[in-house]
């Protein structure tokens, strides 16, 4: 299994700085270090305006998280995607791997010096994939930002992320280094999508982690 | 000054004692047209707002006792990843962003804009403008390269009057 800590420390020593250009190009997407306050609190207020403009029904304000969730996709296909097909990841991580689930692995190691929060494995198999996170940075934001707690949980980045993760790994087999252009993220979110996911415990809602679990469809 | 410290044991990416998250431009784009596209200007309104908060906040803690805020906050602008900035012309009203971040993502994914999409930028000039003059300013954007990179080498912000 891998030293998932050595990942992290290998990443983290990494230089990820602006060019001339004032843009960061690292592992072929460009990277900004925005405030993780800025995404939490535009999804926030999406979501409460979203769901006010048609009195708070359940399944409108599904289909909001659902949007904030499908931009965590969206994350997660392309800097993980960019990442796990990266010279850097093929240099450190991919001698160490045995298994698939080795993948996953990695990837979590280096999320944790992406300022997201300590992201732990609590469970990894191609049908199933718990994470805790602590101090996440969205649910984070929500305890500091309104000041009380949620009733529902808010980490709509992870979530999506994740689930982008398990099926970069399991469904389209990153490892083949697949190009990740539209027809694949198709294929992975819409046409033949594989995995799903939700938040169980969340910091938001006064949980001491928050708690993320990918399955199989 | 610009400097990030990585504290591996929280997971935080701290920059004048705010956390910043990494995320690339794919994302980035995503999120604000997602946004804007499901509720309108009304998106576009709260994402400049909430950018000139928190960007007011961090711009106070990391340009206290330091002579030149104005090449300061310029840099950070850079450092985050945003493109450059040019506040030299910011006591007229009116600021420029090169190599804009979001107008160059924009245009490459969606093709040529209707408006402005430097929501983010927009947000931080009206910052800067508020810790270097004293003064809250409306600025907008005005001229976007994501509208035209053929006519717009650069993303204006202007005070609207
Ligand atoms: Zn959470
Ligand atoms: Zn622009």
């Amino acid at each position: 299994m891998i030293d998932m800590e050595y990942v992290t420390i290998q990443f983290s020593k990494a230089e990820i700085n602006n060019d001339e250009n004032g843009l960061i190009p690292a592992f072929d997407v460009f990277l900004t270090k925005i405030q993780g306050d800025y995404y939490s609190q535009i999804s926030f207020e999406f979501e409460k305006i979203f769901a006010e403009g048609l009195q708070n029904d359940p399944e409108t304000l599904e289909a909001a998280r659902e949007l904030l969730i499908e931009a965590g996709h969206v994350c997660g296909f392309n800097t993980f995607g960019g990442i796990m097909k990266s010279d850097e990841f093929y240099s450190v991580v991919v001698p160490l791997i045995q298994e698939k689930e080795d993948w996953i692995r990695g990837m979590v190691a280096i999320i944790n010096v992406l300022g997201w929060g300590v992201y732990k494995i609590i469970e990894v198999s191609e049908e199933k994939l718990i994470l805790e996170i602590k101090n996440s940075y969205e649910g984070d934001a929500y305890v500091r930002c309104y000041k009380t707690h949620s009733d529902s949980p808010k980490c709509y980045l992870a979530v999506g992320a994740s689930i982008a993760l398990m099926s970069l790994v399991f469904h389209a087999d990153i490892s083949q280094k697949p190009e990740l252009d539209d027809l694949l993220y198709d294929n992975l979110f819409r046409k033949s999508r594989k995995y799903t996911g939700k938040e169980t415990q969340c910091i938001a809602m006064g949980h001491d982690n928050c708690r993320i679990e990918i399955s199989r469809i | 000054m610009t400097e990030f410290k990585l504290d591996l044991s929280n997971g935080e990416l701290l920059i004048g004692g705010k956390r910043a998250v990494l995320h690339c431009n794919h994302y980035n784009t995503f999120l604000q047209r997602t946004l804007v596209d499901a509720l309108g200007d009304k998106m576009v309104e709260v994402q400049i707002k909430i950018s000139q908060k928190i960007n007011t906040e961090m711009l106070r803690n990391l340009t206290q006792g330091i002579e030149d805020k104005k090449s300061a906050i310029e840099k950070i602008f850079s450092a985050l990843g945003l493109g450059i900035l040019d506040l030299n012309d910011l006591e007229n009203g009116r600021s420029t962003v090169s190599n804009s971040h979001y107008a160059l993502n924009c245009y490459y994914k969606f093709g040529n804009q209707k408006e402005g999409v430097c929501l983010f930028a927009t947000g931080y000039v009206r910052a800067a403008a508020e810790i270097l003059t004293g003064q809250k300013k409306d600025f907008f954007e005005t001229r976007c390269i994501s509208i035209d990179p053929d006519q717009n080498e650069m993303c204006v912000f202007e005070v609207r009057t």
